[in-house]
């Protein structure tokens, strides 16, 4: 969603109103960003909120407001991170009756999972569909995000759907 | 599936992600204690209090139990796995057509193989492709076997430098000691008409004068995700439109180009040969002054899935089978494994060119049928391989594809399936005709495999059960020993003997906190760690970099550590850090976040490290330093030295020259 720069420039210097309707702008994202990295809800809710939190407190700080969809993602990649490693070490035993099943398929008819479908990219083409296709961003502002070439995103972009597309064409409509 | 289709099934499936009320505007306003009349920010900075409640979910949260039915819907397009599924090497066109599509007419290729002469490869005096131990003075690329050269962003002849700067253009740069200039800029559009599409993953290769540029092209179409006029997406990039977009309907689509430029004069260099092979460059290799080349090309171009096709055999007939400049790869060359549909799969090609005194030349080519995304590569064979998926999108089973090759020629082995999942080149090694594996595998429960097979890819013997529980992190093949890290909440460092192929066995086992991510054999019987420092319990707390005496191999113990809090490095691409050993030297990518400075920004700096038989000291860090003095830029860097100076290409930006006998930057170019 876009965010007028007025409204940037108001939060820095102190108008909580102003934070309040970027949140409301982004808060979506950024859950289903860190949701998708994550895998589960409760550690996705968590790392949201303790971005916000550093992203409140700090926000005054913010020199560039065009920097700050970039300093968003990269406060909340990184909770994300810290998240995943203390997550990641507890593994488990793939038991039947251990598995949690918070995400079932309510539909009778044949639906994917798409936390399991993103399991088989690797973590930056994760990052990449998850912002330029579920976010919506185009190849050059996840590159500003992410660090990369914009045809460097465009490029492993096309084979992250190439490899999604093997797992997911059993689903087609 | 049309690229379209996919991005809207997950984007419409995204969209349904229930947002818990813990997080939305109400709540977290309610948290932050934001009244929208004050202006008081008491905050404190950190974790938030409130706790969502539950335990801890299962790993397996991620991996969802659902249906167990579905139904392969049979497209008119797709051929099913009818009588096709036996298919001889005569009449290989015929029959892959026939297979692709029922009926087809016969037609007849003249052989794909150029014949080579003995000893035409061009092997002038000093030969760089040697990567002996011996320090002739520069830094030579951190190959994983020696001989066998990985392409890379950057790299250098002992004198100059040669950079890939935004894909398209290569920056060549003379060192001099304490100074360094640019010679020359050389344009890859000269070679490449770049008017109708873009260039990605640029990469280089240098070998007796001749610069070697490996770049994938992608062709503009009105039906690529890259312009797209509907309701839900906008024009993704402002340089493409209407007057750019050939929409062709031949031709694949996106191509490798494979450029040969030499560069005796770095001041002029000179474009040789373009060469063009069909499809995506998963890797590349150059041996022996032979360049190999692995390519992914679906069966049916792009074109197919958004275009009407009203001759469907004739379609196919132009287009379904890979061409290497513009010239149709021989039927005989494709081997066919068991396969369901053609729809969405492809042919895994590798083709090998000669790099000539005064050209470079299409040699060999091999095709298969498959999709192996990753590769290693001994001296004599190449291994492409791949995951299969089981249940719950876990990854279960590998595919491997075993190739040989010599002077050019590529024959394909065999292929074999293992129960296991690799972790990365690594854990790949040939030796001795045999080829070991490290993997972990992830059935009922996870632990860890060491597989033997000989040179057809049959199972000779194994350890397994290794590390219950843990995962594999790094591994390192030295001639008949294997190191290898698995980690979980303690990292146990294991050795494993495989000098007797019929026993082998796990002879040393090092427990410690944190892990290593990467490893390499450093002094006279030290092994180098790079990776996490992490509490008892597993939670990671940075940076950590382990030097370990192997020299009792049945009792490996830790010399010394270096760690660094907030500190760590991404472990994307291995060639990201510089590896010298006959220097002492290694260099690294090292992000720092900073969680409790006011100026909320993470760093990434160059950082070098002095490294001898028992301590590790950071000697440098190193940030581009812009002349505006942009603190929000983010860089990315390469470092390699040459003799008694250290160079670091700040990527997409510039060079710096730092004196290694007091660790000064001398002198900085920019680029652009």
């Amino acid at each position: 969603m876009k965010i007028h720069k007025n409204i940037i420039l108001k939060a820095v210097s102190g108008d909580n109103e102003a934070f309040a309707s970027i949140y409301e702008s982004i808060y979506k994202e950024m859950y289903r960003y860190a949701y998708y990295m994550l895998g589960n809800e409760h550690d996705a809710e968590d790392s949201v909120a303790e971005a916000v939190v550093d992203i409140y407190g700090q926000l005054s700080g913010l020199k560039d407001y065009r920097a700050f969809r970039k300093w968003v993602y990269i406060i909340l990649s990184a909770k994300c991170s810290q998240k995943r490693k203390e997550y990641i070490n507890k593994h488990i035993s793939i038991e039947q009756d251990e598995i949690d099943i918070s995400e079932k398929s309510e539909d009778k008819d044949v639906s994917f999972d798409l936390n399991d479908a993103l399991m088989i990219l690797d973590e930056e083409e994760k990052k990449i569909i998850i912002l330029c296709i579920i976010n919506g961003y185009k190849s050059r502002e996840a590159a500003e995000i992410l660090e990369l070439n914009a045809s460097t995103i465009r490029s492993k972009q096309k084979r992250a759907l190439a490899k999604l597309k093997k797992k997911l064409e059993v689903y087609q409509p | 599936m049309k690229d379209r289709e996919i991005k809207r099934m997950l984007k419409e499936k995204s969209q349904e992600l229930k947002i818990p009320d813990g997080i939305k505007p109400e709540s977290i306003m309610e948290k932050l204690d934001i009244k929208t009349t004050q202006k008081n920010r008491h905050i404190k900075t950190g974790k938030i209090i409130w706790m969502t409640g539950t335990a801890m979910t299962v790993l397996a949260a991620c991996l969802v139990l659902y249906f167990t039915g579905f139904t392969i819907r049979n497209s008119s397009k797709i051929i099913s796995k009818s009588a096709e599924n036996e298919i001889s090497m005569e009449n290989g066109r015929e029959k892959l057509i026939d297979s692709i599509y029922k009926n087809s007419k016969e037609k007849k290729f003249s052989r794909y193989t150029n014949e080579i002469e003995e000893n035409v490869v061009y092997d002038a005096e000093g030969d760089s492709s040697k990567n002996e131990s011996t320090d002739d003075g520069y830094y030579k690329n951190n190959d994983q076997v020696n001989g066998v050269n990985e392409s890379d962003t950057t790299i250098n002849d002992g004198k100059h430098i040669y950079t890939v700067n935004d894909e398209k253009e290569v920056c060549v740069i003379t060192t001099n000691g304490a100074s360094v200039s640019i010679d020359s800029k050389i344009n890859l559009n000269d070679a490449v008409n770049e008017d109708y599409g873009n260039l990605s993953d640029t990469r280089l290769y240098y070998y007796n004068n001749k610069l070697i540029v490996v770049t994938n092209y992608s062709e503009y179409n009105s039906y690529s995700p890259y312009i797209v006029d509907d309701e839900e997406n906008t024009q993704d990039d402002s340089d493409v439109n209407s007057s750019n977009v050939k929409d062709n309907e031949e031709g694949y689509g996106n191509y490798i180009y494979v450029i040969q430029y030499d560069v005796s004069n770095s001041k002029e260099p000179e474009l040789e040969t373009v060469n063009k092979v069909e499809g995506d460059c998963q890797e590349s290799r150059l041996s022996d002054g032979y360049l190999y080349i692995i390519s992914y090309r679906y069966v049916f171009p792009e074109y197919y899935y958004y275009n009407e096709i009203s001759d469907k055999k004739d379609y196919i007939d132009k287009n379904c089978i890979p061409r290497i400049n513009d010239e149709e790869i021989n039927c005989e060359s494709i081997e066919f494994p068991d396969n369901n549909s053609y729809y969405n799969s492809g042919y895994e090609i590798v083709a090998s060119f000669a790099v000539m005194e005064d050209k470079m030349e299409a040699v060999d080519v091999m095709a298969t049928m498959g999709e192996n995304y990753n590769l290693y590569a001994s001296k004599d064979n190449i291994y492409t391989y791949s995951s299969e998926y089981g249940q719950y999108y876990v990854r279960v089973k590998t595919n491997i594809t075993k190739y040989s090759y010599n002077k050019g020629k590529i024959e394909n082995v065999g292929s074999t399936k293992i129960n296991g999942d690799i972790l990365n080149q690594f854990s790949l090694d040939e030796y001795k005709g045999y080829l070991r594996v490290v993997l972990t595998e992830r059935d009922n429960n996870i632990d860890n495999t060491l597989i033997i097979l000989d040179e057809n890819l049959q199972e000779v013997n194994k350890i397994q059960n290794i590390a219950n529980g843990e995962e594999i992190y790094s591994a390192k093949f030295d001639g008949d020993k294997c190191y290898f890290v698995t980690f979980r909440n303690t990292d146990p460092l294991f050795v494993a003997d495989l000098s007797d192929v019929n026993n082998p066995s796990i002879i040393s086992e090092l427990k410690m906190t944190g892990y290593s991510d990467y490893l390499q054999l450093w002094g006279k019987d030290t092994l180098l760690g790079v990776g996490c420092e992490a509490e008892t319990d597993g939670s990671q707390t940075g940076l950590k970099i382990s030097l370990f005496d192997i020299s009792n191999k049945t009792e490996v113990k830790e010399l010394s550590k270096y760690t660094d809090r907030n500190a760590y490095i991404d472990n994307y691409d291995y060639k990201d850090m510089m590896i010298a050993p006959e220097k002492g030297l290694a260099g690294f990518n090292v992000n720092k976040y900073y969680d409790k400075s006011y100026d909320y920004k993470r760093k990434i700096t160059f950082d070098l490290f002095y490294i001898d038989d028992n301590s590790i000291r950071k000697v440098l860090e190193f940030r581009y330093n812009d002349a505006n003095g942009d603190e929000d830029e983010y860089y990315k860097y390469r470092g390699l030295y040459i003799n008694n100076y250290l160079y670091i290409v700040t990527e997409d930006t510039g060079v710096s020259a730092i004196d290694l006998s007091d660790f000064s930057v001398k002198e900085t170019e920019k680029f652009n």
